[in-house]
């Protein structure tokens, strides 16, 4: 039978565990759930893995991580051992090259990975996706998002200020997860756009700005919710890399577009179409070098590359006005979205 | 009673690197120079390569662009500066 192999520690109590873990520089900054022989074997044997399987090699580390490593951080972050194979799939995208871990784990542009979990799954694990959708309260929300940031700085040596230069980072750094609100989508669910299959479970993961919050209370239409997004979406065209944005729809704004039936393509073309800046704007506002020249006024920069790079995603509580824009981090061409299936034994 | 706990960081494992021997001159060297797409590398990297040039004898130099300042170097640009070159500056920063 296999063994664990990692380093252990003989302590007199939890209370000096925990202690232990600080003193190690092993945590967030909060405390952490001490990993015992059980509680790791627990997490293995929920997503079926041995320990010394590797779940994502990081190239530019040159850091195999395993699922022993994965399963100690998931037991620390307070996960479930039904939460394990949601961290895998997490973990696994992490060394997507098309994610480009690199970028967006050092740049000081300080990005979070969010993660959006689609699946029968998210219903079972109370992976919540209505009121406070980006706050404190849920377990499995908390946990998972969690469990992510401490192995990307455990396992994958991405310390704050060492490996990870964020110059501001955001609170979504600690944890930074959600599920999609299938059950009152006015589309088909995130994963089933990319490829799954609906009662397959996914988990996407972006790398992102902390998320923007805008209101509109006025507006019947989805022209009229979409006019107000775009308002407030233009003012980050300064992020010159064309990142992708994730877009999130709470309650209202949901119905608002459902009543209307647009589509997922509907909301992107519209999106993209209004979201464009003149390159005279952004050179006033000192985000484009050089002088205002004749045709800047008309010469457009898009915010994204395509509409595809919208990722629309229905989340949120059920009243209330508001929805939110997340910037990704960078560039497209340095990192993009990836959706992995969760596997479970 | 007592609790055993694990250690969650991957434990480094050694491994061989070998570096290129570094020139003794830069004379007569041919200079690559990779540039990362943020505002003013291009600028900075071409002065570096003018002194080099002008002061340490470095007979040219070439200087292509990644696809974006967070990925690496990609294949064409390492084969061309495999052949075309014999020193390269990389690692311009914000």
């Amino acid at each position: 039978m296999a063994e664990l192999t990692s380093q252990r520690y003989e302590v007199k109590d939890m209370a000096e565990a925990i202690e232990l873990y600080y003193a190690k520089g092993w945590t967030d900054g909060l405390p952490v759930v001490p990993p015992t022989e059980n509680s790791i074997w627990g997490m293995l044997e929920s997503a079926g893995l041995e320990p010394e399987a590797e779940i994502t090699f990081i190239e530019n580390r040159q850091v195999s991580v395993t699922a022993e490593k994965v399963a100690i951080n998931t037991v620390m972050a307070g996960c479930k051992p039904e939460y394990m194979p949601v961290v895998v799939a997490a973990v696994e995208a992490l060394g997507d090259p098309l994610f480009g871990y690199h970028g967006p784990a050092t740049s000081t542009g300080g990005s979070a990975i969010f993660v959006v979990v689609n699946g029968p799954i998210a219903r079972e694990l109370n992976i919540n996706c209505g009121d406070n959708l980006f706050g404190p309260g849920w377990r499995a929300n908390a946990a998972i998002g969690r469990a992510v940031r401490l192995i990307m700085r455990n396992v994958i040596g991405t310390l704050p200020g060492l490996l990870d230069r964020s110059s501001l980072g955001h609170g979504g750094k600690y944890s930074y997860c959600i599920a999609e609100n299938e059950t009152d989508s006015p589309w088909p669910p995130l994963h089933v756009e990319r490829g799954f299959r609906p009662e397959q479970n996914a988990v996407t993961i972006f790398a992102a700005m902390a998320p923007h919050q805008y209101a509109n209370q006025l507006s019947a239409t989805p022209e009229g919710v979409l006019t107000t997004a775009c308002a407030f979406m233009r003012i980050s065209a300064g992020l010159r890399g064309q990142p992708q944005y994730v877009l999130v729809f709470a309650g209202e704004h949901q119905a608002v577009i459902a009543q209307a039936g647009w589509s997922r393509d509907d909301v992107r073309q519209f999106c993209f179409e209004h979201t464009k800046t003149s390159h005279a704007e952004m050179k006033r506002m000192n985000v484009m070098p050089g002088a205002v020249q004749p045709g800047d006024e008309t010469t457009m920069h898009p915010l994204v590359e395509t509409p595809q790079d919208f990722i629309i995603v229905a989340a949120g509580g059920r009243a209330g006005v508001q929805s939110a824009y997340i910037p990704g981090w960078g560039g497209k061409r340095s990192s993009q979205s990836v959706t992995k299936e969760i596997r479970r034994p | 009673m007592a609790l055993q706990v694990f250690d969650p960081t991957t434990e480094a494992k050694e491994q061989p690197m070998a570096f290129v021997p570094r020139p003794e001159s830069l004379r007569n060297m041919r200079i690559g120079l990779v540039e990362n797409t943020k505002y003013n590398s291009d600028r900075l990297l071409l002065r570096i390569a003018a002194i080099l040039e002008k002061e340490y004898g470095a007979q040219s130099h070439i200087m292509r662009s990644k696809h974006a300042s967070g990925v690496p170097a990609h294949k064409e640009i390492i084969d061309e500066y495999t052949v075309n070159c014999d020193v390269v500056i990389a690692g311009v920063g914000d």
